[in-house]
Order: C-alpha cells, then sequence, then structure tokens
C-alpha cells in the first residue's frame, strides 16, 4: 500500500475500528490445574526404577564400610593390635551386621513403605543424612543444618549433627556438643555407645536417646540438637534450646489484645527462627535469595513444602531472582519490585511485624518473604479481605470477631464515602434529606464564606497534617499534637468560622472510621481514595459517587496478587473457606482458602472436636 | 478449585446481562414506543432481536471460518470496499447506540438526580467511565458487575420498600385494576370471573 495521507488515515480508522491491545507475555495465573494433586512426597522414591538406584546406592555405600572395615582388620592382625582393640572391632562388625541385615531386599522394600519419621535409624552415617535429607527438604531449606565432624582420639569416629539454626543456641551446641566430642580421648563403640557417650562425654543437663527419625524430627522442631554415629543405629537428643523469645520487641504496628506479643527483629535468622518457634514443622522450608547486585540482602522465602502451590514458590523465587537492582532497603520495598500492579495504590502483599501472622498464613499455604535487615515480613498471595482480618480475630469468639469485622468493614466504608455523601447531598441531593436536618445543617453553615467543598479539603489537609506530624514527632509530644490538634484546630476553625461544626463532625469521624483499618498501606490507599471520591461527588453528586464505586470495584476485580484475583472468593466467585468477610467457628475451619491451590486443601477433617463423639469420661459401660 | 483463570463464569454472565438489561428500564424509549406504536408496540423488540440475533450468528458463522478481524474478513469477501461499508456500519451502530444512548442518559439524569449539575460534566464523567471499563475488559466489568449487584437490587428494593406507603397497588395486577381486556379470556371469564377479581 502506498504511503500518503489516505493510507495513514486508512491505517488509523483500522486500528481504531479493530483494536488489539500490545501482546506482552501471558500474566502469571494461579492456575487451578494442580499436578501436583496425587504426587507421592518427596522423600519417596517415585516409583520402582528409584527405588531400585535407592538400594544400589545403599549397597555401594555397605560395600565401602565393609571394604574399609576389611582394610583396617588386616592392618591391626598385621601390626598385632586387634586384641588390644577387639571390643571396638566387635561393635564396627556388628554394625555392619546390622546394616546388612537391613540391606536384604525384603526388608529394604518394606522399609520404602514405611513414612520417614516412622523409620528406624540406619547405621551408616550416609543413609541417615539422605534420610534427613528428605525429611527437612535439603539442601532447599536453609535453616536446618547437617553438620559432620570426626572426633578425637587415636580411633576417630564420624560423626553427624542436624540443629535448626535460628531455634539452636549456637554456645550451646559449642560447648555442650561439639567441643566435647573433638576433645573425647576414647570415643564410644557398639550398642551402648550412645549411653556411654551420654553419661561420659556431653555436659548437658537433658539428652535423650532416638531410635526412630521421628523422634529426632520432634527434637529438632523442638531447637534441640541430633547426634548421629557412624556405625551406631540411633541417635542422641541433646537439648540445645535457644531462640529469641521474649527479649524481642512487642509489636509496635499491630498491638492486640490477645495473642503473641513477640515482633520480628532486624536480624534474619531470629525472625526466621521465631516463625519456626512457633511452627514447628520439618517440611516448613526456608529458602536463601540474594537480593540487590551490590546490597546483596538475603531474603528468605518461607513456605510449608506439603501445603504451599509449587507454581506458586517456582513463581516468587523467579520474580525475586528476576530484580536487578543495586539495593532493596525494605521488604515493602521488595514487595513493589515482585507484585503484579505496582503502580495501583492497593497492596498486594501483607505486611506484618508478628511471627504468629506469618505461620498462619504459611498453614493456609501462603508464602512469606523476610528481608536481612528488616523486621517485616510479606505473606503473599492475598485478597483484599485479608487486610481486614486482625491477629486476633481466632484469639476472641465467632461472634465477637464477626462484629469486630463488619465494624471494620463499615469503618472502611465510611472513611471513603463520608466526605463525599455529605458533598453530595449539600450540593445535588438536599432533597435526601430529612427537612429537620437540612434546616440544621442549613444553619451551621449560615455564617461560614466558604463553599462546602473548600471546608471540607481545610478540614481533610488539617487532619492528614496532623496525622503525619504525630508519626513524626517522637515519643509522648505525638499524643499532644493529636489531642491539640483536633480538639483546639477544630473548636478554633468553628469559632472563627472557617469551618462549620457538621464539617467537623463528619471529617472527625471520617478519620476515626479510617483508623480501623488494620493494615496501615491498605488505610493510606483508602485515605487517596477518599480524595478521588471527594473530587467526582463535588461535579457529580451521588451519581459520580456511585460511578466512582463502580469503577473502584471494576479495578479491584481485575487486580491480581501473585496470580491469585484480588477480590477472591468473591469476585471471582470460588468455593471459600469460612474466613472471608467474618468467620466461622474453629472446627469448622475445614478448607484452605481455594483460590491458593494449595497440595492439600483439607485444613482439618469435617469432625475436628473428635471428643463429641465419644463416650464421656467417667461414662464407661456398665 | 472451581474457579476458571481466564475465562467467564456463570457469576460473570449475570452480572452482565444485568448491566445489559437494567439501565434499559430507567430509558424514556419503552414508554415513547408505547405512546407512538400502541398496541404493536410490542413488535419492535421481537423484530429487533431476531434481526440482531440473525446478524450474530452470521458474523459467527464468518468469523469461526475464516480468521483475522472483521475490517480484513470483509475486504477478503466484499472486495475493498468491503472495509469502509462494514466499517462505516459499525461506526454508524456504534455512534447511534453508545452516543446517542449516553446523551439520553445524561439527559435522564439531569433530569431526575442532577438538576444542577453541568451537562458537560455529566458527559464527561459518562465518557470517561466507559474508557475506564473498556480499558478493564468485560471480564473485569462482568465481574465488578456481579460483585455489585446485590447492592444495586438491595438498593432497589430499598427504592421501592420506601415508596410502598404511596404505590397505588390496584394497578399491579389487570385483575385488580382495569380487569383483563376482553379478547384474550373467554366470554364466561371476562363477564363473571374478572368481575368477581375487580372487587377484590
Amino acid at each position: 500500500m502506498p504511503h500518503n495521507a489516505f493510507s495513514t488515515a486508512w491505517v488509523k480508522v483500522k486500528k481504531l475500528l479493530a483494536y488489539s491491545p500490545p501482546r506482552g507475555p501471558d500474566p502469571f495465573v494461579l492456575d487451578e490445574e494442580r499436578p501436583h494433586d496425587g504426587a507421592e512426597p518427596l522423600t519417596r522414591a517415585p516409583g520402582a526404577a528409584a527405588g531400585s538406584l535407592e538400594h544400589l546406592a545403599a549397597l555401594t555405600e555397605f560395600a565401602r564400610r565393609l571394604a574399609l572395615f576389611t582394610d583396617k582388620t588386616r592392618r591391626a592382625l598385621r601390626d598385632g593390635s586387634l586384641a588390644a582393640e577387639a571390643r571396638g572391632y566387635r561393635a564396627e562388625l556388628a554394625a555392619l551386621e546390622k546394616q546388612w541385615a537391613g540391606l536384604a531386599p525384603l526388608p529394604f522394600a518394606y522399609g520404602r513403605g514405611t513414612a520417614p519419621a516412622d523409620a528406624g535409624i540406619s547405621t551408616s552415617l550416609s543413609d541417615s543424612r539422605r534420610a534427613l535429607e528428605g525429611i527437612f527438604r535439603l539442601p532447599r531449606n536453609r535453616d536446618v543444618v547437617l553438620r559432620e565432624i570426626m572426633t578425637g582420639g587415636e580411633r576417630p569416629v564420624a560423626a553427624l549433627l542436624v540443629y535448626t539454626e535460628g531455634l539452636a543456641a549456637d554456645d550451646k551446641l559449642d560447648r555442650f556438643v561439639i567441643e566435647p566430642l573433638m576433645r573425647t580421648a576414647e570415643p564410644p563403640y557398639g550398642e551402648e555407645a550412645m549411653r556411654v557417650f551420654a553419661l561420659k562425654v556431653i555436659p548437658n543437663g537433658q539428652v535423650r536417646p532416638a531410635v526412630t527419625l521421628g523422634q529426632v524430627q520432634e527434637g529438632v522442631n523442638m531447637g534441640d540438637t541430633a547426634l548421629f554415629f557412624d556405625g551406631v543405629g540411633e541417635a542422641l537428643i541433646i537439648e540445645t534450646k535457644g531462640w529469641e523469645h521474649r527479649g524481642v520487641e512487642s509489636p509496635k504496628t499491630e498491638q492486640t489484645v490477645r495473642g503473641s506479643l513477640s515482633a520480628f527483629n532486624e536480624n534474619l535468622r531470629v525472625n526466621t527462627g521465631l516463625v519456626r518457634s512457633i511452627l514447628r514443622s520439618s517440611d516448613l522450608v526456608t529458602e536463601l535469595v540474594k537480593v540487590g547486585s551490590r546490597g546483596q540482602l538475603n531474603c528468605a522465602l518461607m513456605y510449608i513444602d506439603s501445603i504451599a502451590n509449587p507454581a506458586l514458590v517456582a513463581e516468587v523465587k523467579r520474580r525475586l531472582e528476576g530484580i536487578a537492582t543495586d539495593y532493596v532497603a525494605d521488604s515493602a520495598e521488595l514487595a513493589q519490585f515482585i507484585e503484579d500492579s505496582p503502580t495501583l495504590l492497593f497492596p498486594q502483599s501483607l505486611s506484618t511485624e508478628r511471627p504468629d501472622r506469618v505461620a498462619v498464613h504459611l498453614a493456609e499455604g501462603r508464602v512469606a518473604l523476610i528481608l536481612e535487615g528488616n523486621p517485616f515480613a510479606q505473606i503473599l498471595p492475598v485478597s483484599f479481605f485479608t487486610f481486614f482480618h486482625s491477629a486476633e480475630d481466632f484469639s476472641m469468639k465467632s461472634g465477637t470477631a464477626n462484629f469486630m469485622r463488619v465494624l471494620r468493614l463499615f469503618g472502611t466504608l465510611l472513611s471513603v464515602v463520608l466526605p463525599s455523601l455529605y458533598l453530595s447531598l449539600s450540593y445535588f441531593h438536599q432533597e435526601a434529606m430529612p427537612t429537620e436536618l437540612l434546616l440544621a445543617v442549613a444553619g451551621s453553615r449560615e455564617n461560614v464564606p466558604f463553599p462546602a467543598w473548600f471546608e471540607v479539603l481545610v478540614m481533610e489537609v488539617s487532619f492528614e497534617l496532623i496525622r503525619e506530624a504525630g508519626i513524626r514527632i517522637p515519643g509522648m509530644l505525638s499524643s499532644t499534637i493529636g489531642i491539640v490538634g483536633a480538639i483546639i484546630l477544630g473548636q478554633a476553625a468553628v469559632a472563627a468560622r472557617v469551618v462549620s461544626p457538621i464539617v467537623v463532625v463528619v471529617v472527625a469521624i471520617t478519620g476515626l472510621a479510617s483508623f480501623t483499618i488494620p493494615e496501615f498501606r491498605m488505610a493510606s490507599a483508602v485515605r487517596i481514595m477518599r480524595f478521588l471520591l471527594f473530587i467526582i461527588a463535588s461535579t457529580m453528586g451521588l451519581v459520580g459517587l456511585a460511578m466512582a464505586i463502580l469503577g473502584l470495584t471494576a479495578v479491584l476485580c481485575r487486580m491480581k496478587s501473585f496470580g491469585v484475583p484480588y477480590l477472591a472468593p468473591v469476585g471471582p466467585r470460588n468455593e471459600a473457606n469460612y474466613d472471608v468477610v467474618t468467620r466461622g467457628q474453629v472446627f469448622d475451619q475445614e478448607a484452605r482458602p481455594d483460590e491458593l491451590g494449595a497440595k492439600d486443601r483439607r485444613r482439618q477433617p469435617k469432625v475436628s472436636r473428635r471428643w463429641t463423639m465419644e463416650r464421656p469420661a467417667g461414662k464407661g459401660e456398665e | 478449585m472451581t474457579r476458571r483463570s481466564g475465562r467467564m463464569g456463570t457469576g460473570e454472565g449475570i452480572g452482565l446481562a444485568f448491566a445489559v438489561s437494567l439501565p434499559l428500564v430507567f430509558l424514556t424509549t419503552p414508554a415513547y414506543l408505547a405512546e407512538t406504536a400502541g398496541s404493536a408496540s410490542w413488535a419492535t423488540p421481537i423484530l429487533g432481536g431476531v434481526a440482531g440475533g440473525a446478524l450474530l450468528y452470521i458474523l459467527l458463522l464468518l468469523t469461526g471460518r475464516y480468521p483475522g478481524d472483521l475490517l480484513g474478513l470483509s475486504a477478503r469477501l466484499l472486495g475493498k470496499a468491503g472495509p469502509f461499508l462494514i466499517g462505516g456500519f459499525y461506526f454508524a451502530v456504534f455512534f447511534a447506540t453508545a452516543c446517542l444512548w449516553t446523551r439520553q442518559f445524561a439527559e435522564n439524569t439531569l433530569l431526575t438526580a442532577l438538576p444542577a449539575a453541568e451537562f458537560d460534566n455529566v458527559l464527561l464523567w459518562y465518557g470517561l467511565s466507559a474508557m475506564l471499563l473498556a480499558y478493564l475488559g468485560i471480564e473485569t466489568v462482568g465481574r465488578a458487575n456481579y460483585v455489585l449487584l446485590p447492592f444495586g437490587l438491595g438498593g432497589l428494593a430499598l427504592v421501592l420498600a420506601g415508596l410502598a406507603p404511596i404505590a397505588n397497588r390496584s394497578t399491579s395486577r389487570p385483575s385488580w385494576g382495569t380487569g383483563w381486556p376482553p379478547w384474550p379470556l373467554p366470554p364466561s371469564c371476562s363477564s363473571g370471573r374478572a368481575a368477581r377479581w375487580r372487587c377484590c
């Protein structure tokens, strides 16, 4: 087609008539298809081929140990030291025999069929290590540490320590476990080895034996250290608990009457430890991702492996790794780098300084981000309704909690629309007010020389000034400023006839209502929205207000928080759990939020209070 | 999971159906039609609906068979003049329906809700809202309508409840008011039953 004015116009008309938006990569949508449904747990090998490989690896390991033992025995026979160390050799041989018995095809197959936690402890250190890597999702999980050391003495024995960083105290670990192990002159052998070791070597008040990996798992999750020896089919659980508790400060921005009173601080390991001290799950994974090319801060990505949607975890990790910037100072700043619609005012991740709140959301299938040097965690994905939940909602009875939730939503509604409603009624819809009220409003405005919109604007701006000044002024002065600003300024403004008393009332109620929103960033977004609606209502009255609310709802409907619709489960409608606007009884919380596509949809069985189905105590059968 | 991401669901469909049909209740067109066409006014929506349905069917048939946009399709089927004809037709339809209706809605808004507002302001706000909603897309609009539907219907119910004391209920059913017209009922009914209902 020749390039002239006509053709240009034609192309423009064609573009206008058949407009299609520019195509970019498809946005991330957390898909409903769940390929992980029915997948076997990671700790078990998938299929027969993997089983054979596992068996082969175990046999190879056994052959290696046997070869070492044979070599050692041959050398001892040659130099005549066998008789002197006969006890040690006998114990080692017994351990090898025990390992061989477990490697026969039938017991091995049965062993693979049992849950990892129920499995016994192998005499082979590498077998134990492999099993522990499966249980604690290593090496992805950076909280749990497996450390191999050699004991002291002439015949050193390989040992394996397992502990959780952040839960175990470093000084206890060094003083009561590692140092005695390395300094011991004669490490014990055989079946009695652990008992002897606990009696003679470990200077610790609480030491207990463990014979299954489940016991080890429980101890490690409690902050203790598990100690394995090569050739010994049991472990020692040594008390090394030492996570931060009550030394950390109470929350500043999320104060509650009930619930935990500890808050995050600037130390990443303390923060992950605080979460782990509440949620003692072996498959709680903490992955560390470096953020910022120059700052190189660690960002902990926490999730429960058996619950969180793998697509969500992979997407969050992809976004984190895709940040190319010098330095990220704050976790909320980090969230802006990775969220779906960073230009919109509404927050797309929940910011919290409370470890208990993080634990609750992780248990629902969400992901938490904790940035090094920052006392706030970001929880994602979230829905609009999450921002109106409080940390103590489940500490109260459902009726009380629901009343508070409805009150918060009503407060939010008032905070958004009250000034606009006042302007609409006073400018465009006087007929909608009862005559007495209309006369009272008119009477109060009689001596004010400014239009109503100016009055509201002056008071709103004054209120925002007081609020901002209250935050910035340190210490006790902030509350004084608030009182002085609110009472004296309002009173003086009315006396000076700059504003009418009704406007003071409207702005005061609006300001008070805005404080009912628990999340600061959501409250800030609502404040900005209020000003937008204020402008629209000044020109279009209630019609404009209705149109603005429709537009606002449409924007919220379009938004996504990490692939999850922002208004889910209301728009789009999906199967809701009993904790959206209001919440049900604790024993009715059977399902996790549907929109998260969690691996395990069920949180608890239909009948979670099993005792109601049982015979009362003391009422045995006659 | 019951949500179908990226696909229109029943909820969105209901929202869109209400969004399209509910504002028409407040238009003066039906009243004007009844006034001018009298007892034949029923023919207009029926014939219009049949014609619109047939047009839609043909469009679906053609776009299913030939990929591409409407202008490319018309150029392929009707030659070089095709895009101008079809584009011009749809431009005219767009102006006739969207723009003129916007004007009518704006006029009605001034008459019923905002007598003190500027006509240009109202037009501007309607235009901006339409732009925003068009930008956000049909799925979002359907979803937003679905979310707001209970509030809208609740508001209407509230208005109706407020008007209930002054409502003339005798016009709610033909049998309560002027009675059934004589032609749809057999003679016995038109004399006996209808007369009895009229007394109720």
